[in-house]
């Protein structure tokens, strides 16, 4: 313990061996001067030695402890860095590999509307882009024009639709994950996104449906769904783009699809316990360029893809399977690394539900009748219809799985629901207003799942409305329908299980 | 519904005052709404002219229907896509309020998402239902509301102002089976006043309690233990009700117990027999035991269910087979799952290897206590667990409806040496998948000669064509499982 070096310098300490080190001095000199000022000095002396070396040796093993922290850090950092080049190099390189088989597509007479009108502009010159148009989705039906330039542009896009989906890195642009956004067409373009927004309700943040001009009757068809098949067959076409592709280059076609199992496997992997969200979908930066990579677009495609198969194939059959999708979906699409310069790309998702289950969004159709079944989405399979058993299990997870996206509570998130509940509302709406002779089966079938599982979520954002709405959907719609099968029948039953496990009494 | 869709009259679809002012609002989209300036009266009607005014309704070109939307024009379903496939074991032409049912078990049917009854319940539930109450020996394919037949036969059956005297009794093969009965009676029952159930399996009810319930479902030894011991009052039971009734009657199995059973039981006016499979030997035995039964029979060729996609996977070795098991999970949209293996210890390494790439998953099989059972199996059938690894245990009678792909990890076999392909085993496997019309996919691996002899001749036993499964090209394998199972939805089985 003892400390040499230090004694030194203290002058107590040779007081100090005045007596200790005297080992031969007898028991009793030592006894006598037991409360000399000596004594109390000496150990005074000690205790003080004590505390410094032991107030140096901390320090020293802090800034030891420091320093390898700081050592771990920059080696950590080293390797974030390392890998982020690395990253960056290969998505480069995937680009530039897209790239060259855009341009070897191009050749290929089969494909000739899609390719050649994406033009690589150059980015600052080219004020009004083209190419993120579609994700965000300007609204057809805006109702007073509110920039000149952007309506005649969205016309363009409409007449052309194919062109819209392939934002095609540009060859200014290279990595479009680069965060700072092209100076240049930023303004230009903001009053073409922002235009429509003053007149939404406020929770519904943007893109989708415009507002009808208010003097129309209210409308149970939204306005906008247009848009949504056109989306829906936009990314048809670049699937299409993919597969074809693929087919060129062995090994996108190997990369892709092993992307696209891998997420397929994720979300089939969802369970109500907790979502393990490891979506592999590898893109972080921020999107704020006016191009998306292909791959970037063809991936979400294929995340919603996956999604919707598992509404209709898991949910349909077990409902509460919906949930923990319909989380993934929505916090995927409220998460700013998928979101394109703070816009939800949820369209691409919701275009698909669209063509799935046109009834949430109130289309209405005769289920006896050819056109009509179309227009409620009833598939077609090998020219014939599926069975009613299917169909009904079809609309059942849909159903389902749209009541799980729109009902999510973002009130204790950072982040803005990328489809807030009024949708949920909306939908309901639409279909509870249809006129008792042009009621369909599906639309009960639908009805239910949304409603099933889902009460106390609807009751928890709308309270007492969200009563009186309950009351409408499972007890006066089914009553006013012209014909009384089990559809309807199963859709009432609801109203009497709440009645049983919640106490919450619709009938009159 | 609109099954007399009077069409607007021309002028009315015509001059709609909305029309224009839809295209007025959407310069933008005018091409598009040029063509679609007719479909808002697609299905306007008569005095709801404001509201049909406001349509703007099915624009369906995308999605192959016709531009027209004039209800006069729109060309009716044929008769045959609505009935479907008069084959089907699904296939009927009544519905459940016209089988004589009361409210209250008609409610809980649709409560239960019941739309129609199959053909087993529309053929079997009038003589069910019959007074005086006759037998019934009832054979259908796996997953086609055997189980909600009998249950509503008992529903019908019982005196619900006597609810704890015992008036009919289930008996299944396993403990999770009983469960799941018992599952099912409370869900048909769930608007039932009065209804008391109670399942009689190993460790559910304490020594020297009473039996306390108007139906009880269990398994023969139970059950034969609770009557000698006095516990359960069966002086007044009514129905007796075999589910998987050629298992249960196998001499070599529980043929003896049941007879016991039976024995002790002297008041009952309807014994009833279910099961997907009746092998002839078993068939005899089951005369006599359900004497002058009602009887419903299925030639072999019928006994596979169309829905169950059938394919087999040639796989490198023994060892090469978890590769392919691990990526069948992205090739596919799988819901539930369900692996049988032959040993427990190859359940267990399952497990192991497949928690490690996130699927959540639980191993079953004989060395699980009979609570921890009863857990995993609510698990699984509540969806917590999406993968269940199990032996033969399970293979007969679970439902759980969202399981849509089945992998026999080992080709089921049976005989002294393990020697002798396990045709039955096979079919009720594959069956816990395709339930009630819905679409399944069942993959078998095979490795080495014996496997593969063995596969084959199930396959010829029953008559289907195994559809080969490719495992150096996974997109190819991918796109063969989505037509394939395209093609068995439709009914058609085509090959791929």
């Amino acid at each position: 313990m003892g400390d040499q070096t230090s004694h030194d310098d203290l002058p107590s300490l040779l007081r100090r061996s005045h007596i200790h080190e005297g080992h031969d001095h007898d028991y009793n000199t030592r006894f006598e001067n037991r409360n000399s000022e000596d004594v109390h000095r000496d150990a005074l002396a000690t205790a003080h030695i004590e505390r410094e070396r032991v107030r140096e040796i901390a320090i020293e093993a802090l800034s030891l402890y420091e320093l390898t922290q700081e050592q771990q850090r920059l080696r950590q950092k080293t390797e974030q860095e390392e890998q982020r080049v690395n990253l960056e190099h290969e998505r480069a390189v995937e680009l530039v590999r897209i790239r060259e088989l855009e341009n070897k597509a191009r050749q290929i007479p089969k494909l000739p509307p899609r390719l050649p009108t994406p033009p690589p502009p150059p980015a600052p010159s080219d004020p009004p882009i083209q190419k993120p148009a579609p994700i965000i989705n300007p609204p057809p039906a805006a109702p007073t024009p509110p920039v000149q330039a952007p309506p005649s542009q969205a016309a363009q896009q409409l007449q052309q639709p194919q062109t819209q989906t392939q934002p095609t890195p540009t060859s200014p642009n290279p990595n479009p994950f680069a965060t700072q956004p092209p100076p240049a067409p930023r303004p230009a373009q903001t009053p073409q996104f922002q235009a429509p927004a003053p007149q939404r309700p406020p929770q519904t943040q943007n893109h989708v449906t415009a507002p009808t001009s208010n003097s129309t009757a209210p409308s149970h068809v939204f306005p906008g769904l247009e848009r949504y098949l056109e989306i829906h067959k936009n990314l048809k076409n670049l699937r299409l783009f993919i597969t074809n592709a693929g087919k060129a280059d062995k090994a996108l076609k190997t990369k892709t699809g092993e992307m696209r199992r891998a997420l397929r496997q994720s979300i089939g992997q969802l369970t109500s316990e907790k979502g393990a969200n490891r979506i592999p979908v590898n893109d972080q930066a921020a999107h704020n360029g006016d191009s998306l990579p292909t791959l970037f677009i063809y991936l979400l495609n294929v995340f919603c893809k996956a999604i919707i198969t598992q509404f209709i194939e898991e949910a349909g059959v077990a409902p509460k399977a919906a949930d923990p999708v319909g989380v993934i979906a929505i916090s995927v699409f409220s998460n700013p690394q998928f979101q394109w310069r703070n816009r939800p790309l949820i369209d691409i998702l919701i275009a698909k539900m669209r063509v799935v289950c046109p009834v949430l969004f109130g289309i209405r159709g005769s289920e006896k009748t050819e056109e009509g079944r179309a227009r409620l989405g009833w598939k077609k399979e090998g020219g014939h219809w599926v069975g009613e058993q299917v169909h009904s299990t079809r609309m059942t997870g849909l159903g389902a799985g749209y009541a799980a996206l729109c009902l999510r509570d973002f009130s204790k998130s950072k982040l803005a629901n990328a489809w807030p509940p009024t949708h949920y509302w909306q939908a309901l709406a639409s279909i509870v207003s249809t006129p008792p002779d042009q009621s369909s089966p599906t639309q009960f079938v639908v009805l239910r799942a949304m409603v099933e599982n889902y009460e106390a979520m609807f009751l928890r954002f709308y309270g007492t409305a969200a009563i009186a709405a309950l009351k409408v959907v499972l007890v006066d719609f089914p009553d006013r329908a012209l014909e009384r099968n089990v559809a309807t029948s199963s859709l009432k039953v609801l109203a009497d299980k709440l009645e049983r496990d919640m106490g919450l009494k619709l009938k009159n | 519904m609109a099954e007399e869709s009077t069409p607007a009259s021309l002028a009315d679809r015509i001059t709609k005052p909305t029309s224009p002012a839809v295209a007025d609002e959407t310069p933008a989209a005018s091409s598009k709404w040029s063509d679609e300036v007719a479909s808002p009266t697609a299905e306007s009607k008569e005095g709801e002219s404001s509201l049909a005014a406001a349509q703007v309704d099915g624009q369906v070109e995308p999605l192959n229907g016709s531009g027209l939307h004039d209800g006069r024009y729109e060309v009716e379903v044929k008769l045959s896509d609505i009935q479907g496939d008069v084959d089907s074991p699904l296939y009927s032409i009544t519905a459940f309020e016209e089988l004589g049912i009361s409210e209250e078990i008609l409610k809980g049917l649709y409560g239960m998402n019941f739309k129609k009854p199959s053909k087993i319940q529309e053929k079997a539930l009038p003589y069910l239902l019959l007074n005086p109450p006759t037998n019934m020996i009832a054979q259908s394919q796996s997953g086609t509301g055997k189980t909600a037949a009998f249950v509503i036969t008992i529903l019908s059956r019982i005196d619900l102002s006597k609810p704890t005297q015992p008036q009919a009794l289930v008996l299944a093969p396993s403990r999770e089976l009983a469960r799941q009965i018992e599952g099912v009676v409370r869900s048909i029952g769930q608007f039932v006043e009065g209804l008391k159930i109670q399942a009689a399996v190993p460790g559910a009810v304490e020594r020297g309690a009473k039996i306390q319930a108007s139906i009880v479902v269990g398994t023969p030894g139970t059950v034969m233990d609770l009557i000698k011991r006095r516990q359960f009052d069966a002086s007044q039971m009514k129905v007796l009700c075999l589910d998987e009734a050629d298992s249960m009657l196998d001499q070599q199995g529980l043929g003896d117990q049941c007879s016991r059973v039976k024995a002790m039981l002297p008041g009952v006016q309807q014994t009833l027999l279910f099961s997907a499979t009746f092998p002839d030997a078993v068939m005899q035995y089951a005369q006599i035991f359900s004497p002058n039964a009602n009887t419903i029979k299925l030639r072999r060729d019928e006994l596979t269910v169309k829905g169950i996609s059938q394919m087999y996977m040639d796989c490198a070795g023994d060892e090469g087979k978890y590769n392919y098991l691990s990526q069948l999970y992205g090739a596919m949209t799988v819901g539930s799952s369900i692996i049988f293996v032959k040993r427990r210890n190859t359940a267990d390494a399952i497990a192991d290897r497949l928690t490690k790439e996130g699927h959540h998953v639980v191993a079953v099989h004989g060395a699980f206590e009979g609570s921890e059972r009863d857990r995993i199996l609510e698990e699984f059938r509540t969806g917590k667990i999406k993968v269940l690894i199990t032996t033969n245990v399970l293979a007969r009678g679970i439902d759980v409806q969202s399981v849509n792909m089945v992998i026999n990890y080992d080709v089921p076999m049976k005989g002294r040496n393990d020697d002798e392909p396990d045709a039955e085993t096979y079919l009720h496997r594959i069956g816990r998948t395709g339930r009630f019309g819905r679409v399944g996919v069942s993959i078998s691996f095979v490795f080495d000669k014996k496997s593969f002899t063995a596969l084959n001749k199930i396959a010829l036993y029953y008559q289907i064509d195994l559809i080969r499964l490719p495992t150096d090209d996974w997109d190819e394998t991918e796109n063969i499982i989505k037509n394939v199972t395209k093609s068995s939805r439709a009914g058609t089985n085509l090959q791929a």
